[in-house]
């Protein structure tokens, strides 16, 4: 071996046979910071649980008001409301008062999509729901209160049976004198108020002070036979005294229905000379009244 | 120690130095790189965001404008069939059936109604029977509005009295002929409708856009109303949100509730006290910026681990030539002239290498003829000396030889007075006796004998020199002066040669003071000592990396009458004297000694003056030997090469 050879001899080439595992390390250590991202994409949610009813999936929520509250809520389809209020039975079954006002929302759904065009067949169905839920639920009086003046409005306004109908309010009268007229509850009004922590989260709504047995007794005025059975509903609202504008709107509907006659002519100038009195009913007064002394003053006009 | 001659060693490594400048480089550039590469990612990710999310509620707001305009279009539609007569708002049966057609073909509409100034209602979908009983239209606010505006009505939100929940609704008063109002038709939009519209609107699945009233603050419009009930916490962060911003001032910003990090756009809706807002959660968007960010990082990492090895390899190929060349460089100078560094590398290195072994062939062609004239050379310096040795001895010998030889005559002579005779036989004899002294100081300086080394205390070397010469001198009118230190370190010397040396030095003193005087020894050891200063370079460069080391210097002076300057340079050479009785060895022989042992000699001579003798002259013979390194506690001798 000569000398140059000797020099290759020392320097010769390393084999880098470790690279291989290097490279097999550092992929390893690439793939385990990327594994993290794909973990993320693979995060996901349990679905609700819901239960088949009529064929119809319906959600099942934690509480009975929960429940009732998807029940009311705006459906494209009536048999998707109604699969959902008959769900709630079954999954609250404990609750009663949620289920007694599912039970009415149903018998309502018995009129189809508008009562105005309701047929026989609807009112009867409608009739004997709102029948049931009053043998079901006596001791509940918001709800037997609300199936009593339904049973009196499908009997007088649907069936044109005006004697029924009156019966039935009579009984709504007698049994729940003092229940007052439930409002459907709103959808919460949400609000992102934050800097007043005294703001109320949902907006006030005005809570009405009349009763079921206030528009029963409107009803009796609208179709009492007798005029004076019409005039004694009319003292039952007036002594109630609940609402003036109430009492003028029933006023109104007294004349509209039985006439003038000095007593309801008295009455409604003691309404015209309030400062206070709602403008349109004054205005629909004066107008009738304005009608009736046209006539009264016309000769051969009647009284 | 060995540790730090590693470090030293490696920092002096060439190889290492190219390689650490090039990793400085990689690690400063690829993570700088990537950094600024990810700021800007970010930046231009935020300000994406950000044009996305004002994008997108100016979009909302466009479609809200267009959502609207449907319901006005149409309400405006339905007026003018009523007071085009095409319709008949006497016959009740007739305006039910034809509001149920126009529902069915607007199914978007959530209530469709007409109300007349005598307080006739008529809605589909219908009301509630209970709420129909005691509802009055001319009292509600679209009703209202109509009247008053004369013409289209937006309502602000307020509850339905059918539903009583909250909805806006547009309207249009119908007029006769004669101007008077007949009547109003409304078409209603419930929050829920809103909602559902909003919801429909694409955003990602972490955005939610919604809208507000501003002079109430309520939402009017959200994903959540058209959803289940129960859910309203998820507005919190749209609460957090709006307080944000509005303490800022802005219409689009970054905030933060619950540990979320959210994006949000306010747009004002020009028509109505509106803002639509678009709040995007960014906690998954920042997620998969840190995944991007942990992914630069570990291919930053991997960049740099492959660009190590690659600047391994390239510093390696780069310093290879150069290692083959510095091997190439020792074997020649170890004497190796035949070596030729392998040319294989390209460009540089190559052209390097052929340079080199040009080189080294020119060198062993220039050592050949080198060898050649060195040998002539010493061939001529050896005859020289022979020459001037002979002159020497030849000079030496004629004398005493001439004596001899008159001597001889006289001795040999039988008329001479015995006495005469007697006395030129003493003369033969000392001439002999001479010429026999001759001989051996020759033959010392000719071949001086192998020195015996050992360990040598120089004072009491010196001490046992001077207890044999000093008293005899002493009566010749000569002192010794001692200046000695307690300890001294020892040398390596042959005691005999070294004794030889002040031997010949004090004789040298003798003959300069003819008439007696005083001789001064010094005995002290220095590190590096200042006249050897001269020689530091030739110390470091032999031994770089040790630390200088002690030095005995042994400095005689006497008070002779010192050496003129022109013979300072000659003095040392053999046959050269400047006193008749002497044949000019004895000054030879003890720079040869010093040498032998490994040392150096100086002189220093100062002439007396001529005026006044009394002003000193004198010469100094400063001699410097190497001391013994010893390791404290060991007994580990200085070798020798």
């Amino acid at each position: 071996m000569n000398g140059a050879d000797s020099a290759e001899g020392d320097h010769e080439d390393r084999p880098y046979g470790d690279f291989a595992q290097l490279l097999r390390l550092l992929c390893l250590v690439f793939v385990l910071f990327c594994l993290p991202a794909s973990e993320i994409a693979a995060a996901g949610e349990d679905p609700p649980r819901t239960l088949l009813v009529d064929g119809r999936q319906v959600p099942v929520f934690a509480t009975a008001e929960e429940q009732l509250s998807y029940a009311r809520s705006t459906f494209d389809e009536a048999e998707e409301k109604a699969a959902a209020l008959k769900a709630l039975e079954r999954t609250h079954p404990s609750a009663r008062e949620q289920a007694a006002m599912a039970a009415l929302e149903l018998a309502f759904l018995a009129l189809g999509d508008d009562y105005r065009l309701a047929d026989r067949n609807q009112y009867l169905l409608a009739r004997n729901s709102y029948l049931g839920v009053l043998e079901k639920y006596p001791d509940l009086p918001a709800i037997a209160a609300k199936a009593l003046w339904y049973l009196g409005w499908i009997s007088s306004d649907l069936a044109t049976d005006g004697q029924q109908g009156v019966s039935w309010y009579q009984r709504l009268i007698t049994l729940y004198p003092n229940e007052k007229l439930s409002i459907v509850g709103p959808v919460p009004w949400l609000t992102i108020r934050a800097a007043d922590p005294d703001l109320k989260q949902h907006a006030s709504y005005p809570k009405t002070v009349l009763t079921w047995a206030d528009i029963a007794h409107l009803e009796i005025i609208r179709h009492a036979v007798s005029r004076e059975q019409a005039w004694q509903s009319f003292a039952a609202i007036q002594k109630a005294g609940a609402d003036e504008v109430f009492a003028a709107a029933a006023l109104k509907v007294l004349i509209e229905h039985h006439g003038f006659d000095d007593k309801s002519e008295r009455l409604v100038r003691e309404y015209l000379a309030k400062p206070d009195a709602d403008g349109i009913l004054k205005n629909d007064l004066l107008l009738a009244l304005s009608d009736y002394r046209r006539q009264a003053d016309t000769p051969g006009g009647t009284q | 120690m060995r540790l730090k001659h590693t470090l030293r060693k490696y920092r002096q490594s060439f190889h290492l130095r190219v390689f650490l400048a090039l990793v400085l480089v990689i690690v400063i550039f690829i993570p700088g790189t990537g950094y600024v590469g990810y700021l800007q990612a970010l930046k231009v990710a935020e300000d994406q965001m950000e044009q996305y999310t004002i994008g997108t509620a100016e979009q909302i707001v466009k479609r809200v404008t267009s959502f609207l305009a449907q319901h006005t279009h149409n309400v405006n539609l339905l007026a003018s069939l009523f007071a085009g007569g095409l319709i008949d708002s006497g016959d009740d049966r007739e305006l039910l059936q034809y509001l149920h057609l126009f529902k069915k073909d607007h199914p978007e509409f959530v209530n469709i109604y007409f109300g007349d100034e005598r307080g006739k209602f008529l809605m589909v979908p219908p009301q509630s029977p209970e709420v129909h009983k005691i509802f009055d239209p001319r009292n509600r606010p679209w009703y209202k509005g109509a009247v008053a505006s004369h013409g289209i009505n937006w309502t602000d939100v307020y509850l339905f009295a059918s539903t009583q929940k909250p909805g806006i609704t547009v309207s249009a008063p119908i007029f006769t002929e004669n101007k008077y109002l007949r009547g109003v038709c409304g078409i209603d939009i419930d929050l829920v409708a809103f909602s559902k519209f909003l919801q429909g609107i694409d955003i990602g699945n972490h955005g939610v856009a919604y809208i507000f009233e501003n002079s109430t603050g309520h939402i009017i419009a959200h994903p959540l109303l058209a959803g289940p009930p129960g859910e309203s916490d998820r507005l919190d962060p749209l609460r957090a949100s709006l307080a944000e911003l509005t303490r800022r001032n802005v219409s689009f910003g970054r905030t933060s509730f619950g540990g979320e990090q959210y994006f949000t756009a306010y747009a004002r809706y020009p028509d109505k006290d509106w803002t639509v807002g678009v709040t995007l959660s960014i906690s998954d968007y920042l997620k998969k910026i840190q995944v991007i960010k942990k992914t630069t990082i570990t291919l930053v990492v991997i960049a740099i681990l492959l660009s190590s090895i690659l600047s391994y390899l390239l510093a390696k190929t780069i310093i290879s030539p150069l290692l083959r060349l510095q091997q190439g460089i020792e074997r020649i100078t170890g004497g190796d002239l035949e070596y030729r560094v392998a040319i294989k590398d390209p460009d540089i290195a190559r052209d390097l290498a052929r340079s080199f072994n040009r080189m080294a062939l020119s060198l062993r062609e220039s050592l050949v003829e080198l060898k050649s004239t060195y040998a002539e050379l010493q061939d001529k310096q050896k005859l020289a000396a022979v020459g001037k040795m002979t002159a020497g001895i030849a000079h030496e010998i004629k004398n005493p030889l001439g004596i001899i030889l008159g001597s001889t005559q006289i001795v040999l002579d039988r008329q001479r007075p015995w006495e005469m005779r007697e006395k030129a036989a003493s003369f033969i004899m000392a001439e002999v006796m001479r010429l026999d002294n001759t001989l051996k100081t020759f033959l010392a300086f000719a071949k001086p004998a192998t020195p015996v080394f050992s360990e040598v205390d120089i004072v009491r070397l010196l001490e046992e020199t001077l207890s044999a010469t000093e008293e005899r001198y002493r009566e010749e009118g000569y002192r010794f002066v001692r200046d000695f230190p307690p300890s001294v370190p020892l040398f390596e010397a042959d005691p005999s040669q070294i004794r030889q040396i002040f031997m010949n030095i004090f004789l040298n003193s003798f003959k300069a003071m003819p008439d007696g005087g005083t001789i001064a020894i010094t005995i002290r050891a220095e590190k590096e000592p200042e006249k050897l200063k001269i020689n530091k370079r030739f110390i470091s460069i032999r031994n770089p990396f040790t630390v200088a080391r002690d030095w005995l210097i042994i400095s005689i002076r006497d008070e002779g009458c010192g050496i003129p300057e022109e013979y300072m340079g000659k003095i040392m050479e053999p046959f050269v004297s400047f006193r008749d009785d002497g044949i000019g060895l004895g000054l030879s022989i003890v720079s040869q000694l010093v040498r032998l042992h490994r040392g150096h000699i100086e002189i220093e001579s100062e002439i007396e003056s001529e005026i006044d003798s009394t002003e000193g002259g004198g010469t100094t013979f400063h001699l410097f030997f190497p001391c013994i390194l010893k390791k404290p506690g060991t007994d580990d001798k200085f070798t020798h090469n």
